[in-house]
């Protein structure tokens, strides 16, 4: 079971405010969705909780332990931010045993797993530099699942998949939920959003300007 | 440590280290090739004679020395910045801290620059000491070039040639290494890949040749300190002080960016 707690987040680069006062607060078992024009926040706001960024100001609390503080990393979570990147010259599943191995408790088993999860064949003797624009996000989403994680984040996960990809990965989230996963979603598409998520926090100008509880 | 094996275990599969390996044995093995085709039936010449390091014959030695920081950076020198660039890093770094992350970087490049120098070295050195005999060198034959007995270790070259040898293809491993970490302290200021890895040899050749122009500072370059045939002659403690103090500086600077970099 895990916590996310996010007090007055702060983050200026270059004295522009990215994230502004952000105060949150996420729960196991939930799917939340972030929902906001381009540049409006969402991916900073994901970066900050996966502890790539340090805040200007606030915290983020994961399970009541303060990142940057008393943790370093949060201790289970996986995340697909941005454009999923991997080394081009190994094949998914060597991409995804070579990322394990810095992770704790991640068998073959877990990523062999994973990757049928997605639609993606472990056997596949491919390299990652001739994957298809939808099979690298895959494998962008079977990394941050691996092993399934208690946090888990994904930027535009449906971005570049087929409509059959879109329903498998939608099921496997809303499986993952209700395993008690804590998801984080954002997604440019409304309805998409809407039918993943339990709670929607949409995000202007390094704000959350509103939430809503998806109660369908 | 996960994160040190981690970054070792890429750095010594990629490509560019294979090719890096094989530049370097090809120029050692063209020396070896030009010793062999005009000595190779002398029964004066010995095995410190032959080795690259202090083969004043051709231009292979001098070659290799001006090169040393192309085959050390080329292996993996260039990772951070095209982690960086890709996104790479932040798979690594919701795994692992940045500083865990830096410390993998640190090492992994220095061991394969490491590597890169000290490997054709070590190729050529055993290649000779297959081909030539391993006595002792006549004081006499090399005065007029190489080795005098002002120079660093002289002693030892005439004494224990083979020792000599290893213990300058430590000097130039370790070299070689700290040219990887320059990589790295300039990657924050690099916009391309190449930049990232050549700038450590535009540094070693500037550096060299400003203090190769006078008599005063000409010991303290690292071009002239990492070649057994110095035009001006180091001391170890000298050696040892530069090399620190490259050392410190560089890393300072690489551990000050890595520490409040964000991972964009």
């Amino acid at each position: 079971m895990s916590k996310i707690v996010i007090e007055n987040l702060v983050k200026k680069i270059k004295d522009v405010i990215i994230l502004d006062h952000i105060n949150l607060s996420m729960e196991s078992g939930t799917i939340y969705g972030l929902r906001g024009k381009n540049g409006s926040g969402k991916t900073m706001l994901m970066r900050a909780i996966c502890g790539l960024i340090l805040p200007t100001e606030g915290k983020v609390l994961i399970d009541e332990k303060e990142l940057h503080r008393d943790i370093v990393v949060p201790p289970s979570i996986g995340g697909l931010i941005e454009n999923p990147s991997f080394l081009p010259q190994y094949t998914g599943m060597q991409n995804l045993k070579l990322l394990a191995s810095l992770s704790y408790g991640i068998s073959e088993e877990h990523i062999k797993q994973a990757l049928e999860w997605v639609g993606l064949d472990p056997e596949d003797k491919r390299t990652y530099r001739k994957y298809s624009m939808g099979m690298k996000q895959k494998l962008g989403i079977a990394n941050a699942i691996m092993g399934e994680p208690d946090i888990i984040v994904l930027d535009e996960p449906i971005n570049a998949l087929d409509e059959e990809s879109v329903v498998v990965i939608k099921n496997r989230l809303l499986e993952l939920a209700r395993r008690g996963k804590l998801i984080i979603v954002a997604c440019h598409d409304k309805e998409e959003l809407e039918f993943l998520s339990d709670q929607i926090f949409e995000i202007k100008d390094g704000h959350i300007v509103a939430t809503e509880v998806n109660v369908s | 440590m996960k994160i040190v094996i981690f970054e070792c275990r890429r750095a010594f599969r990629e490509k560019s280290f294979r090719i890096s390996l094989l530049l370097s044995s090809m120029l050692v093995l063209t020396d070896l090739h030009l010793f062999w085709s005009e000595f190779g039936t002398s029964p004066n010449k010995v095995v410190i004679q032959a080795w690259i390091g202090t083969d004043y014959m051709y231009a292979c030695n001098s070659l290799f020395y001006v090169l040393l920081p192309v085959f050390a950076c080329l292996p993996y020198a260039g990772s951070y910045f095209a982690d960086c660039k890709s996104g790479y890093d932040k798979n690594i770094c919701v795994r692992v801290s940045r500083m865990e992350y830096f410390w993998g970087k640190v090492s992994s490049v220095f061991l394969t620059g490491f590597c890169a120098v000290a490997f054709p070295l070590i190729l050529n050195l055993f290649l000779v000491a297959g081909l030539f005999p391993n006595h002792s060198v006549e004081k006499l034959e090399f005065l007029a070039a190489a080795i005098k007995d002002s120079h660093l270790f002289s002693l030892l070259f005439y004494q224990k040639p083979h020792l000599y040898a290893l213990i300058f293809i430590l000097i130039d491993g370790l070299i070689g290494g700290l040219m990887g970490l320059i990589s790295l302290s300039v990657t924050k200021a690099c916009s391309t890949l190449f930049s990232a890895v050549m700038i450590p040899f535009l540094i070693y050749i500037v550096t060299g040749v400003l203090f190769q122009s006078s008599t005063e500072s000409g010991h303290l370059s690292l071009m002239e300190m990492a070649n057994p045939m110095q035009s001006y002659v180091t001391t170890a403690q000298k050696l040892i002080g530069t090399y620190l103090v490259v050392l410190l500086v560089t890393m300072c600077t690489t551990y000050i960016q890595a520490k409040g970099r964000d991972i964009l």
